[in-house]
């Protein structure tokens, strides 16, 4: 038996002596009474000993079974086992919610071990719910490490197994999925009736801290059964200080593609590390340093690289180091290899470490998808917008970038898996066929680039394209000629040339647009590379399938790139081609976009991995953790469509490999940056986020006190309490109401204190006698 | 005829230690007693003539009847007018007048050491401690009373008187007497301090009839709390030897109520297991035991046509003594004349 107030009963249970300490207490010490007629009280003592002494220990018994009931009534028993479910009104169907999220294993302040983090705290209080259930009760298990993971859903009655769930379970990497977490008992809770699930309890335990709990964040409406009473919410109070945390936000080389060859792979390659500083320990200067390693995916383990130094000044939160790869420590890594930085250890340790593959080629291949022209002339004005490519990307012989041409109904699979990029000057003569193959070759991590054809005065070609990539772009049916020429913008280009920054605005000057194909509408997850001066986008990108329609397989993004420049580089369209901004412009766009596919594979931990094309396992070379429930960390499997099946929740780094054993490449999964911010939130905000979960029957707008905090001590009895009230309370009350009447009735009867009136003084013996006969 | 006012004066006889006589007999005793003559209920055989009636028909100036002669028989006893007027031998019987003997038999036990009243309160002589030094006033000392009362009668009318103080077993003995000094003599064995043993009333019973050649008037003073049939067999032991006896129970006002309050250890006078208990608590049952117990004893008493009184140590002898006395005269009177 389990009580809300285990302390009252305590108290109550220790009070029952009081009845026996005043029974002692009135045996004091008495002066004997020397009697003469010993024998008739020796005859009336035998006579009624039995009698007298029942009533004694009824009273007694009486009298601490009142106090015991008190005590217990007040202290809001808990019944376990059969009396339990027996006296229960109905079962309880309870959702634990538990944090364990990159967040949750941040050290308590002041405290040390494996017990002293959050995700213990949350533990044990879950612990405590399970001991308040009954087993009439069912309970389910949510991690919300993200994704949110249900362990025991739907809720079961075996609390044993539930609490061997709890007892495995390990902060993930990613962040807290509260909303999915929300999701699964909601869809559980329509699925089920009101008298299966009885009253429904939803617990969550967690720090609420900022990296946790997204506030902003809509959570979904977690309904009871028709026929149950409202859900309630009881939520651990958020905390109010949380430890100092500093961060590796990103590593990022200057070029995802490092050309230097295998012999000397990355050798003088500049990484650009970001870190931020979040919690208490922000308004403090500090000195951070970042140790840089490189690995291959052959290599056993990662080769020191260099380091770097960032001093913090107080209220700096974030900084950027910069570092070059020691070329004297980079030695043979091999085609694939990661570039980790990794900071001092802290209250987090999950997020102290970043890791960036980064692809280590001897050249790029560029496919041009054209006609093959016979006969053509070396005249500038007639040069097509795939010699200009030609030309910019491999200006001469000892250029690591290679271009070939591709016929347009020569795009399949084998040639287009002998290359990095496709460039694709006439996409009207690509079929429905090959933007199916060039789809799957974005997907798979390419990089194409599509211009619009020089022939022709309607562009019919774009609904194909962006269907078959699963883009949301919409171009104009007919290009446009811009009057008297535009000119690129003169502020600071998109990241993929960040490179040209210092010089772009002197190389951008001398660029002329006559004509383009206008981008008429484009999704959110597309980006604007270049504009033009009247702000119109002339080069956009997006990863394939950004835009969730079209005929892709599913509607998560792809790994490469898709980029549509506005213009065909052509002289009749845009002078670019003969302005010094062609070269180094085509040649970033092509190494950096290139890059951008080696680079979607650093994931976060949480998301669903996207694994280089072909690969069919993801096998964790490093820092292999244990997974959420403490069981081994398994290979990651990939689907046909190249996605990992089951979502990675803990950082690391993995080695691609295709159905034949071969390295296609390395993934990175690193801990959520965001997940772990420890910046603490009131709870009043809290509260009110969380009731947005708890809708009301009149539609009003959610009602915060619905979110009822508990503590771990008074967890199982606030759970308790916040259902029905301990069913056992009142009946014990009355028992005791009933005990305490039962007692004053026996005290009074067997009270002899009035029952024979002393003999008045002064009455002779013979009076005496005559009244006791 | 003593007088205990001069008794207390004069001094003890040899071998008899001092006591004063007043202690145990109050002057309002006294003068309640001065008037009544103690009459056997019984015919009484006397060594010197007196007030009762002998059951010796003898030599005697009160006529008692005739009988045929037989051989035997003093001549000087014939009835001559008779003979002269039927010529028929008739011897005259005559009713023979003796003094009485009166046995006091105190019980000297250890339940006669219980007393609730202040000694001060009831010796009327103003002294707070009785001769051994108790406060209160016992059932011993009121039975002292009783019997200093009932000899004094007895020796005041010429009769002889004797006393037994027992428990288990005769504890002392003085011989009944008339002499002057046995009064004295009485009061002074009476100081004798109770002890803590039981009563066995047969056994000392057996030893007075053993000692006693006459028939006696036996006054049994106790609170007869022994077995009621130890009390039947010693009286039918008496009524056998043909004695006459009246008991008089000594009860303290506090045996026959019984009202405490609060738990109390009580620890028995005879020895008695020490027990624990709530007075209230078993009140009614003990005054039942104790009324039955009385009620019984009083039974016996009657069965075998002894009298039977009982006297409280919180009421005054004088008045009940008196009156029990003068009810007994007028008894004997009516079987005298019945």
């Amino acid at each position: 038996m389990n009580f809300t107030h285990p302390a009252l009963f305590a108290a109550g249970a220790a009070c029952v002596a009081i009845p026996i300490i005043v029974h002692l207490l009135l045996r004091r010490r008495r002066k004997p009474v020397l009697w003469g007629a010993m024998r008739f009280i020796l005859e009336a003592h035998k006579r009624t000993r039995r009698r007298l002494r029942l009533e004694r220990w009824l009273l007694l018994a009486a009298r601490c079974l009142l106090v015991l009931l008190v005590g217990a009534a007040l202290a809001r028993p808990l019944l376990s086992g059969a009396a339990g479910s027996l006296g229960a009104p109905g079962s309880r169907t309870v959702y634990i919610l538990i944090d364990n999220a990159l967040a949750s294993g941040a050290l308590d302040a002041g405290a040390g071990g494996d017990d002293a983090t959050a995700l213990a705290r949350h533990k044990r209080s879950a612990a405590r719910v399970l001991d308040a259930l009954t087993p009439a009760d069912r309970a389910a298990l949510i991690a919300l490490g993200a994704p949110a993971l249900p362990l025991v859903a739907p809720p079961s009655a075996d609390r044993a197994a539930v609490r061997t769930m709890l007892e495995g379970l390990q902060p993930t990497d990613g962040g807290a999925d509260f909303a999915g977490a929300l999701d699964v008992v909601a869809r559980e809770l329509a699925g089920a009736s009101g008298a299966g699930v009885g009253s429904v309890s939803v617990v969550i335990l967690s720090d609420f801290l900022l990296g946790s709990a997204d506030l902003v964040r809509a959570l979904p409406r977690v309904e009871a059964p028709r026929g149950a009473p409202p859900v309630r919410a009881l939520a651990s109070r958020p905390v109010e200080s949380a430890p100092g945390n500093v961060q590796v936000l990103s590593v990022d080389p200057l070029r995802a593609v490092s050309l230097t060859g295998a012999d000397a792979p990355l050798a003088g390659e500049q990484v650009r590390v970001q870190l931020r500083r979040t919690g208490a320990a922000a308004g403090e200067a500090a000195t951070t340093t970042v140790r840089l390693s490189v690995m291959g995916a052959s290599t056993g383990a990662p080769v020191p690289a260099g380091t770097a130094m960032v001093r913090w000044t107080p209220g700096q939160t974030e900084a950027v180091a910069t570092a070059t790869i020691d070329p004297a420590s980079a030695g043979p890594l091999g085609e694939f290899a990661a570039v980790i930085a990794e900071i001092d250890a802290d209250a987090i340790g999950a997020d102290n470490l970043f890791r960036r593959p980064v692809g280590v080629r001897e050249s790029l291949r560029v496919a041009v998808v054209d006609r093959r022209r016979f006969g053509g002339g070396s005249r500038l004005d007639r040069m097509t917008p795939g010699e200009w490519m030609r030309l910019a990307l491999r200006p001469n012989d000892a250029s690591p970038i290679e271009v070939t041409d591709v016929p347009p109904a020569a795009i399949d699979a084998a040639a287009l898996a002998a290359v990095d990029v496709v460039y694709v000057p006439r996409p009207d003569l690509v079929d429905e066929a090959a933007w199916a193959r060039l789809r799957a070759f974005a997907f798979g991590g390419g990089l194409v680039i599509v211009t619009p054809p020089t022939e022709g005065s309607v562009h019919l070609w774009s609904d194909g394209m962006a269907r078959a990539l699963g883009l949301d772009w919409r171009l104009a049916r007919e290009s446009v000629e811009v009057a008297g020429g535009r000119r690129l913008s003169e502020t600071q280009p998109s990241n993929l040339f960040a490179l040209l920054g210092s010089e772009w605005s002197e190389l951008s000057r001398t660029v002329e647009v006559a004509r383009v194909l206008p981008v008429e509408e484009s999704g959110p997850e597309t980006r604007t590379m270049l504009a033009l001066d009247d702000g119109s986008a002339w080069m956009i990108a997006a990863r394939p399938g950004s835009g969730g329609a079209g005929d892709a397989v599913e509607d998560a993004q792809g790994a490469g790139l898709v980029v549509y420049l506005a213009s065909a580089p052509t002289l009749t369209w845009t002078s670019l081609p003969a302005k010094p901004l062609m070269l180094p412009l085509m040649q970033e766009l092509v190494r950096q976009g290139a890059g951008q596919s080696v680079g979607a594979l650093a994931h976060v931990a949480g998301g669903r991995l996207i694994a280089p094309p072909r690969a069919t396992e993801l096998t964790p070379l490093s820092e292999t953790r244990r997974q959420t429930t403490g069981a081994e960390r398994a290979p990651a499997m990939v689907d046909s469509t190249g996605r990992v099946t089951e979502p990675v929740r803990f950082a690391g780094l993995f080695r691609a490999t295709d159905d034949r054993g071969a390295t296609r490449g390395l993934v990175a999964v690193n801990a959520d940056a965001g997940a772990g911010r420890t910046e603490t939130q009131s709870g009043a905000s809290v509260q009110q986020w969380l009731a947005q979960a708890l809708p009301s029957d009149s539609g009003a707008p959610a009602d915060p006190s619905r979110v009822q905090w508990i503590d771990e001590q008074s967890l199982a009895g606030a759970l308790q309490t916040t259902e029905e009230g301990s069913p056992f309370s009142l009946p014990l009350l009355i028992a005791a109401a009933c005990v305490a009447l039962l007692e004053t009735v026996m005290a009074r009867a067997f009270s002899h204190a009035r029952a024979e009136a002393p003999a008045p003084a002064g009455r002779t013996v013979a009076e005496a006698l005559e009244a006791a006969a | 005829m003593p007088d205990p006012s001069k008794a207390a004066a004069a001094p003890n006889p040899p071998g008899v230690a001092h006591v004063d006589a007043t202690l145990y007999l109050h002057p309002q005793t006294l003068a309640r007693l001065g008037s009544f003559e103690l009459r056997a209920k019984h015919i009484v055989e006397g060594v010197t003539s007196g007030m009762h009636r002998s059951p010796y028909q003898g030599f005697s100036v009160e006529f008692a009847q005739h009988r045929p002669y037989a051989a035997g028989d003093d001549i000087r006893r014939l009835d001559w007018k008779v003979y002269g007027r039927s010529d028929k031998l008739y011897v005259k019987q005559h009713q023979q007048e003796t003094n009485l003997d009166l046995v006091v038999m105190v019980d000297g036990s250890g339940s006669m050491n219980f007393g609730s009243r202040l000694f001060a309160e009831a010796s009327g002589t103003g002294r707070k401690t009785s001769v051994q030094g108790g406060e209160n006033w016992t059932k011993f000392d009121h039975a002292t009373a009783v019997a200093a009362a009932m000899s004094y009668i007895a020796l005041r009318q010429g009769d002889r008187a004797g006393l037994m103080i027992y428990a288990d077993q005769a504890l002392s003995v003085i011989r009944q007497s008339g002499a002057q000094g046995q009064w004295r003599q009485i009061v002074s064995a009476l100081a004798t301090h109770p002890v803590d043993k039981p009563t066995d009333l047969a056994r000392a019973m057996d030893q007075l009839l053993a000692k006693v050649t006459n028939r006696c008037l036996l006054v049994i003073i106790s609170d007869f709390y022994t077995d009621p049939q130890a009390i039947r067999t010693a009286l039918a032991r008496a009524k056998h030897k043909r004695h006459d006896a009246i008991l008089f129970q000594v009860v303290d006002r506090r045996e026959a109520t019984f009202d405490f309050g609060d738990e109390l250890p009580f620890v028995g006078l005879e020895g008695e297991p020490r027990v624990r208990l709530d007075p209230r608590s078993i009140r009614k049952a003990y005054l039942e035991a104790f009324q039955s117990h009385q009620s019984e004893v009083q039974r016996i008493a009657r069965s075998f046509g002894f009298d039977f009184q009982v006297v409280g140590t919180h009421d005054w002898l004088g008045p009940p003594l008196a009156a029990f006395i003068a009810r007994r005269n007028a008894q004997i009177k009516k079987l005298k004349v019945g």
